[in-house]
């Protein structure tokens, strides 16, 4: 009995004393309002209606806050504010990362006398560790509850093309907001992106990650988060693994694409089996084991344990040889794919000439087309988007697209035409849209048009061409009929 | 019109096939889906100017069971039958059996010669068929004598000389109703037994996708008067005598209700005149309009002459050798095609296409062509070549397929993305639908007759990491290129080091599969999933 309290006493002391030496930093928790507006994916001369949204962030230095991708995407307007109250400060996006689904807004104006006090990252918070998560009433009183990391592994995000480090916590608390800072021993341990209130469980992207960001900011240039530009698949089959003639020891998984120009493709091949990555041992699986978290995908070995421009180790066997190389690590870009995912919502580069919407294909454009997008898409384009999407043929390669018709006296006979991949303008071959600018730009207009399926060419006549224009951009209200960002703005109409 | 999900539905079955909309830059002359004909494909271009939710999803339903009884049409009694039919379904999941056996009904009437004309899909893969009169508690036992499955029609007999006894042949008209025509639906359709007569008037004359094989466009009457599973096969009368056959309708829509019309009857009773049905001719021609004048002076045109531009041509359509791109079709048969592609036949504006949809196999067409600003004449033999990427539904065929160590291989078909369903979302699925559509315009037919795909994994030991590959297209076996399920055979003979090495398209990891393993565990799957045979392809009617 005596002993049982004295367990007690000391469980108690504990817990106490941990509250003690970390106080809850509730006062570097800010309140984000962003206002937003994205581009027409179809039309993208258009916007769509702005709307509002609310989330939170993290004050990390004296002017600069941490939050998420997701919150701040095409905003148009950010302010921040201590939560609850009504003053607020203006916020630039300084760098959004959707990779990381993070983002780090400057906010020049705040002064010392503001209710805020920044906070640093942990970026070592182990699992199963106990952790804080703070939410706000509509008076800006702070909650706060008791979470626990009950699970750390590598997942994809939402509109992410690839995976990362995430944490699940379990809290007690319903912490539904984008943003929501997770505390671990008064320092920040990620912020919230999702809530599931069936399990209580928050997806949490943890400072590991976000501490990428805040560095490269911190000490441009901008790299992100680094990657190795390969797709692997597991090697988990024994007959397989026979024909592959590679030892029965549960180890290394199959290389099966390079992304061109990426660092893998310098060394690596197609067919290679992976053994082991930077020292660690991989699994028939694609795992191996992290100090700190386990059993993980080694992709975080890649995005999550180094940067861009590292070079690391990897042993392989090559046609049943053991073979060492080395991997130099880069950013990724998504800017790199033949058909880019934007999962940013950048509005796309276009040109209207006589009434035809040239474009190049972008993921968000395929999913203009719903929720069912792989079913009422052009089946050749979602085609090229499954097979071949990361694969250009040569560096900066892009599909261009003849996108819609819009109706017009110059383009009549054409007006069945949409989504088909244009080879060709004025007889000259394109490779991406900057091709087209300058074949226009050259020749003053789109003469000609050759397509992928038929030899018969879609002729525009020149002389009604600025005349057709002009009436297109006032009968449709295209206040520009090009965009152009890397190129001169465009002209008024 | 948006054909984005087609079903066939008569009284006794349903089948659904998301079919993505394919799209040629133009209009075609073939009756196949992945071209668009007129209505469709203006209906097409107008889409990304709509809201979605107009993305029409149209339904159409073949049906499958209609009478009167008025005075003056008391003989109808002598010339319609109800038909009763037992059919049954392959399995495109599990080809080596059949789905199970269905009670099925539709309606037919008498033609001359003791025949009773009905539709296809009334008696598409019929096990047992009987016929019975109006008035009649006799049921008679039936034989198909022709189908054809591209125009939804089959002509019938009945051994028994007893059945026709006191019938007559109902008389055919002698043109196309036009508009406003009054017209009554003789039938047998659901919700009673006896005949069944409904009336309306023909709301309109013009192409449509016939659904009983998925891809054939013919003319159509569309009429107002109800139309219900169980009327397929049925006379539509106008001035006591047929000017059509109800054969399907919309699901969802009101007072739509198709029929066949004179001109597909007479070709089809026409075409079986000599014994044989040798179906529609495919021209294989899709066209742009030439109304655009900078299109125009490209091609050299003057501002009199006026036709269409050829964009593509089918290799298996007739045209294929006589045409090419970028010719302009001034005329067919000597009359004058307008920019818009129609010609002015019997006093009303048709697609240039009618003219063909009129003609025979083995007969000839022949275009006023203007080449690279020449005029030049060319007459073409019409002919309907066995195209294997057409992908209909196909009838009364026993469906193919090979298996090695559990895996099944089969042909891809029309009859198996019926079998996806929900599926077709998924990636690999949609590769499939793609390939069913796009094989000739996108080159991918050149070095094959068949897309092979692995449909499924009966799972045993032997195969046990062999999933996530499902729907995938093989591109070769043990290094030998699969172009057909019958590549097959011989290619699984060339394992190598005791293994099989199966790789598909746009795939960089490979399917290995221990040959010896496979081959040993052969009875034992074939057991426990009752197969009767590892492949279809010994059996007697293989191709």
């Amino acid at each position: 009995m005596k002993r049982l309290a004295c367990l007690l006493i000391v469980v108690a002391a504990a817990a106490w004393a941990s509250a003690e030496t970390a106080p809850l930093p509730a006062d570097s928790a800010v309140e984000v309002l962003v206002t937003a507006q994205r581009p027409d994916a179809r039309f993208p001369w258009r916007r769509e209606r702005p709307g509002t949204r609310q989330g939170y962030g993290v004050l990390i230095s004296a002017t600069h806050v941490i939050t998420t991708d997701e919150l701040v995407r095409n905003a148009t307007l950010v302010e921040v504010r201590q939560p609850g109250r009504s003053r607020k400060w203006t916020a630039r996006v300084i760098q959004a990362d959707a990779r990381a689904d993070a983002a780090v807004l400057d906010v020049p104006d705040l002064t010392n006398d503001a209710p805020f006090k920044p906070v640093a990252l942990d970026d070592a918070v182990p699992r199963s560790e106990k952790v804080q998560i703070v939410t706000f009433d509509e008076a800006g009183q702070m909650k706060s509850g008791d979470g626990r990391i009950t699970e750390a592994s590598v997942e994809p995000l939402p509109d992410a093309s690839s995976s990362i480090l995430l944490f699940k916590v379990l809290t007690d608390l319903k912490a539904d907001g984008q943003g929501l800072p997770v505390f671990h021993n008064g320092r920040l341990a990620g912020l919230a992106v999702e809530y599931d209130s069936e399990t209580q469980t928050s997806v949490v992207v943890p400072s590991l990650i976000l501490k990428q960001v805040v560095d490269d900011v911190a000490a441009p240039p901008y790299k992100g988060l680094a990657s190795a530009g390969l797709l692997w698949t597991t090697l988990v089959d024994p007959v397989k693994r026979r024909y592959l003639k590679l030892q029965d020891d549960n180890r290394g998984i199959l290389v099966t694409r390079l992304l061109p120009g990426s660092g893998a493709s310098q060394s690596l091949r197609p067919g290679d089996v992976i053994v082991s990555w930077d020292d660690k041992p991989i699994d028939s699986q694609g795992y191996y084991t992290d100090e700190m978290y386990g059993r993980l995908l080694l992709t975080h070995l890649i995005c999550g344990r180094r940067r861009p421009g590292d070079s690391v180790p990897v042993a392989i066997v090559r046609n049943g040889v053991p073979a060492q190389v080395r991997v130099i690590l880069s950013s990724y870009n998504d800017s790199d794919a033949l058909i880019p995912r934007n999962a940013e919502d950048e509005p796309a580069d276009y040109l209207v000439d006589g009434g035809l919407v040239l474009r190049e294909l972008s993921l968000d454009y395929l999913k203009s087309f719903g929720a069912k997008w792989m079913v009422n898409a052009h089946p050749r384009l979602v085609n090229l988007y499954l097979t071949r999407a990361l694969m250009p043929d040569k560096p900066g390669e892009r599909i261009v697209v003849l996108s819609a018709v819009l109706p017009d006296p110059i383009n009549i006979g054409y007006q069945g035409y949409h989504d088909e991949i244009v080879t060709k303008v004025n007889g000259q071959p394109l490779a991406d849209l900057d091709d087209v600018f300058a074949i226009v730009k050259r020749d003053g207009g789109v003469r000609r048009l050759s397509f992928e399926s038929t030899p018969l060419d879609l002729v525009l006549d020149p002389a009604g061409l600025a005349e057709a224009n002009r009436r297109l951009a006032q009968q449709y209200r295209i206040p520009h009929l090009m965009n152009h960002r890397t190129g001169t703005p465009p002209p008024a109409p | 019109m948006d054909v984005s999900l087609l079903a066939c539905l008569s009284t006794f079955y349903t089948r659904r096939l998301g079919v993505a909309r394919t799209r040629i830059a133009g209009r075609a002359t073939r009756k196949s889906l992945y071209f668009q004909p007129t209505v469709r494909l203006s209906f097409r271009a107008m889409r990304p100017f709509l809201p979605r939710q107009t993305a029409a999803v149209l339904t159409v339903f073949a049906l499958g069971c209609a009478t009167p009884v008025r005075a003056g049409l008391d003989y109808v009694e002598q010339s319609v039958v109800k038909i009763y039919v037992t059919i049954q379904r392959e399995d495109y999941a599990q080809p080596w059996q059949a789905a199970p056996p269905q009670g099925a009904s539709g309606s037919g009437f008498i033609v001359p010669g003791r025949r009773i004309l009905s539709n296809a899909h009334v008696i598409s893969d019929a096990r047992f068929i009987e016929v019975q009169r109006e008035g009649d508690p006799r049921k008679y036992e039936a034989k198909v004598l022709f189908a054809g499955h591209d125009c939804d029609l089959a002509l019938l007999t009945v051994k028994d000389p007893l059945f026709f006894k006191d019938t007559r042949p109902l008389p055919f008209g002698r043109r196309l109703p036009t508009l406003d025509d009054a017209v009554i639906v003789l039938g047998y359709p659901m919700g009673g037994t006896r005949l069944s007569l409904t009336k309306g008037v023909v709301s309109r004359i013009d192409y449509s996708l016939y659904a009983h094989s998925g891809i054939d466009s013919h003319l159509v009457l569309q009429v107002d008067a109800a139309i219900n599973p169980g009327n397929s096969g049925g006379p539509v009368l106008f001035d006591g005598r047929v000017i059509g056959l109800a054969f399907q309708g919309i699901a969802g829509a009101q007072n739509i209700g198709y029929a066949i019309p004179l001109p597909v009857l007479n070709h089809f009773l026409t075409d079986i005149a000599d014994g044989t049905y040798d179906g529609y001719p495919e021209l294989g021609v899709a066209h742009v309009d030439t109304r655009n004048p900078a299109l125009r002076a490209d091609l050299k045109l003057s501002e009199s002459q006026t036709g269409v531009a050829v964009a593509y041509l089918d290799p298996y359509g007739a045209a294929a050798g006589y045409l090419k791109p970028r010719d302009v079709l001034l005329a067919v048969d000597g009359l004058p095609i307008a920019n818009d592609g129609s010609v002015r036949l019997e006093g009303t504006m048709v697609e240039y296409t009618e003219l063909m949809e009129r003609k025979q196999c083995g007969e000839k067409i022949r275009f006023d062509v203007w080449r690279d600003g020449a005029p030049l004449t060319l007459t073409i033999s019409l002919n309907n070549r066995t195209d294997p990427f057409a992908f209909r539904y196909a009838y009364d065929h026993k469906p193919d397929y090979y298996t090695v160590g559990g895996l099944v291989f089969s042909p891809l078909s029309r009859g198996y993305l019926a079998t996806l369903g929900g599926d077709l979302g998924t990636p690999a699925a949609q590769r499939l639908l793609y390939c069913s559509q796009y094989a000739k315009i996108d080159m991918m037919y050149t070095n094959r007759e068949q897309f092979v795909v692995l449909t499924a994994r009966l799972a045993h030991p032997v195969n046990t990491y062999c999933d996530g590959f499902q729907n995938q297209i093989v591109s070769s076996v043990n290094g030998l290129h699969v172009g057909r399920l019958s590549d097959l055979p011989l290619a699984m003979t060339l394992a190598t080091n005791g293994f099989h090495v199966i790789r598909f398209e746009n795939n960089d990891n490979p399917l290995i599969l221990d040959a010896r393993a496979a081959a040993a565990a052969a009875p034992e799957i074939m057991a426990q999933y009752g197969l009767p045979a590892l492949s279809s392809l010994d059996r007697e009617d293989a191709p």
